[in-house]
């Protein structure tokens, strides 16, 4: 049955889009809030684990665990590293410097692989088998984590890569370049998480 | 506030959607109205199916017929699945629809921020409910099926199989795809929003969306990750739900329903449909200005900061609202209430979307009334039982349900194109009112008496008037594209007729 047409209604009249680049500025950045939060809610599982089993000698961490905190401190060196490739890479598009800004999520890229092939040392050397104890799952579950968004940071920087070659971020439109980045930062909290509840906080 | 009044969609613009409607794909398009469109007929579809198995549950609990108790098919697995579905597949999903839908007109934008994530939203949750359905069908159903609504942890049974590990994979899928859709909403409203439109004067209804999105990017990860772990105890023998204070804590913030903060906010966008309502109908901005979007805000922060903060409702015999801090979000929402109730002097210009809004007020007066009374009452876990199906039923879910269809039949100019049947729309709408009084109030009321027997007849009855009701308000818009297809043919062109 057709009815009349309304009067009211909530719609308002469309007006002049606002710069898409913003959109996914904004959007990295509420993705990357959800991936924090999903780092610490594995935090306080962590944490919860820990207290609950008890940290005398031999109850969360099994005695034949050995720590390498060269390679937890390259994990995190080499995420830190990444981070400050790609906002370098960001300030050289900034300024027009096309070739250093190429070069600096190169870096991004090879420094974030760098991370994660040193977060999965740690977890093949470990000699944890997963199943076994609390702390074994623990330990995986972080690493894994740790793995995943430094993976997607690395991702990220490689869009970078291909949109500056392209020409999408450079000059005055870095919008997509913060976007970028922001991914690369999260890899890097990833690895600090990782550094300090299995290296420093244990 | 800036008040905002309808554009006329010009008539190439209202041709495009209508070819769209009945020749272009709906798979791989951009296009929020008709992502929107397709999103809400599946949740609705999804409301259809999940009222039913409130019958068989119901039924069989009030005597009707009997069901297995126990292996595929059992009273168990089914209310299982009827209560992930609500929970889980219906809520938040429902809003993402009808956001998709609604919030770019509203906010005069021609598109979402990330159309194509729409899309992803979309096709993951149809995924996710698709694996959901058939982890029932899978051996004898899934051990860690129901991890939503137990309050203690399951424990590090280990006893998982191939149906818990399908499950737990739905729901992660699910929760997933409403975190992409509640992210590209939230980046819709701040960068596409007409330039002239302050953040804060966005229509209630937006606002609210804004609102429960925000929050939920920021809840729905924990809870992803409790699904995560969950899946670690359950294979690996992990002790991260391992029985003890801590766990228990851990749990009822991460994984178990009534412990998460997106579950009070299923119903916020419910109140902003009523405040959207309203000011459609009156064509007056809400009195007192943005102070309705800030009581909006104040919700949304006050839950967050209950389930951030040391509040422990597990154990609690009536859900939700069982402490004073949970509670508390209800306070800037009845403030609102009274914002909306203000702002209706002066006379409402009639229409079929104020029954459903009435319908949102009736069922939050009640289920605040039948908690009060509750509270007072020396309840049992037997005799607290049908309390709990029913007030999450009568506030939760059904006052959703009652304002996403209320929102969707007064911006229906908007989303469809043309209004909707007034006789199909108020059938649907008094069909839903009452079952969800039926299965909410009746469900409550039951406890008073020691009649669950009954209660839980009544209860069947009112899923089986949800179901008719969600089916009625689809067959409305089905109907009205129909109608219109009609006259394209007969004229041989686009006819205008009950357009704006």
């Amino acid at each position: 049955m057709a009815t009349k047409a309304q009067t009211n209604t909530v719609v308002t009249p469309v007006g002049l889009r606002r710069q898409s680049g913003n959109s996914a500025y904004l959007g990295a950045l509420l993705v990357a809030a959800a991936g924090f939060v999903f780092m610490a809610a594995l935090c306080g599982a962590y944490i919860s684990v820990r207290n609950f089993v008890g940290i005398g000698d031999g109850g969360f961490i099994p005695k034949e665990m050995k720590f390498d905190n060269y390679a937890g401190f390259m994990t995190m060196v080499s995420g830190l590293g990444a981070s400050a490739s790609a906002e370098w890479a960001l300030i050289s598009a900034k300024v027009k410097q096309r070739r250093w800004a190429l070069g600096g999520y190169g870096f991004a890229i090879l420094l974030g692989l760098g991370a994660a092939n040193s977060a999965w040392f740690i977890g093949s050397r470990s000699a944890l088998v997963a199943a076994d104890t609390a702390y074994a799952i623990s330990f995986y579950a972080v690493i894994a984590t740790t793995i995943g968004f430094v993976l997607l940071g690395v991702l990220a920087s490689l869009l970078g890569l291909v949109r500056t070659m392209g020409g999408h971020i450079f000059g005055d439109n870095v919008l997509l370049g913060r976007a970028t980045n922001v991914f690369v930062h999260l890899g890097t909290a990833a690895s600090l998480v990782m550094f300090f509840l299995l290296f420093t906080y244990k | 506030m800036t008040l905002t009044t309808s554009a006329p969609i010009s008539p190439a613009v209202d041709a495009a959607i209508f070819d769209g409607m009945v020749t272009d794909d709906w798979v791989s398009t951009s296009d929020h109205r008709r992502i929107g469109q397709l999103h809400l007929g599946l949740v609705l579809g999804a409301v259809i199916a999940a009222a039913s198995l409130g019958i068989a549950v119901h039924g069989s609990e009030g005597g009707w017929f009997g069901l297995a108790s126990s292996g595929r098919g059992s009273v168990g697995s089914l209310l299982a699945l009827h209560q992930n579905l609500w929970a889980v597949a219906i809520g938040m999903p429902l809003w993402v629809a009808v956001g998709t839908l609604v919030v770019p007109g509203q906010i005069g934008a021609t598109r979402l921020a990330f159309p194509r994530m729409a899309s992803v939203s979309l096709w993951g949750w149809v995924v996710g409910v698709a694996t959901l359905v058939t982890a029932t069908l899978v051996e004898d159903g899934p051990v860690t099926f129901n991890v939503l609504m137990s309050q203690a942890p399951l424990g590090t049974s280990g006893a998982a199989n191939q149906a818990t590990d399908l499950a737990i994979a739905s729901l992660m899928l699910i929760a997933g795809a409403t975190l992409v859709g509640a992210v590209n909403l939230v980046a819709t409203i701040v960068t596409e929003r007409r330039p002239a439109l302050k953040l804060g004067e966005v229509n209630p209804f937006s606002w609210s969306i804004f609102v429960a999105m925000a929050v939920s990017i920021l809840s729905t990860p924990v809870f992803i990750a409790g699904l995560f772990l969950t899946y670690l105890d359950q294979h690996f023998g992990s002790q991260f739900f391992a029985s003890g204070a801590g766990a228990d804590r851990a749990w009822a913030h991460m994984v178990w329903l009534f412990g998460r903060p997106e579950t009070l906010l299923i119903a916020l966008p419910a109140v902003g449909a009523v405040a959207g309502i309203v000011v459609a109908r009156t064509g007056r901005p809400l009195v007192g200005g943005s102070v309705g979007n800030a009581l909006i805000s104040a919700a949304g922060c006050i839950s967050i900061t209950v389930w951030a903060g040391r509040e422990l409702i597990a154990g609690s015999l009536i859900q939700p609202y069982s402490r004073f801090w949970v509670a508390l979000v209800i306070v800037p929402l009845f403030l609102l209430l009274l914002l909306i109730l203000g702002s209706v002097r002066g006379g409402l210009k009639p229409d079929v979307s104020l029954l459903f809004a009435l319908g949102v007020l009736l069922s939050i007066v009640l289920g605040a009334l039948i908690t009060v009374v509750l509270i007072t009452r020396d309840l049992t876990p037997d005799t607290a039982g049908a309390a709990q199906f029913g007030l999450p039923n009568l506030l939760i879910f059904g006052v959703a349900l009652l304002g996403a269809l209320g929102m969707v039949v007064e911006t229906a100019t908007d989303g469809y194109g043309r209004t909707l049947s007034k006789i199909g729309a108020t059938l649907g709408g008094l069909s839903v009112l009452g079952g969800v009084l039926l299965s909410g109030a009746g469900l409550a009321l039951g406890s008073f008496v020691d009649d669950a027997k009954n209660a839980h007849a009544g209860a069947a009855l009112g899923k089986g008037l949800i179901a008719a009701g969600a089916a009625l308000v689809m067959l409305t818009i089905v109907g009205s594209a129909f109608g219109r297809s009609r006259s394209v043919s007969a004229t041989g062109s686009h006819s205008q007729e009950g357009n704006h």
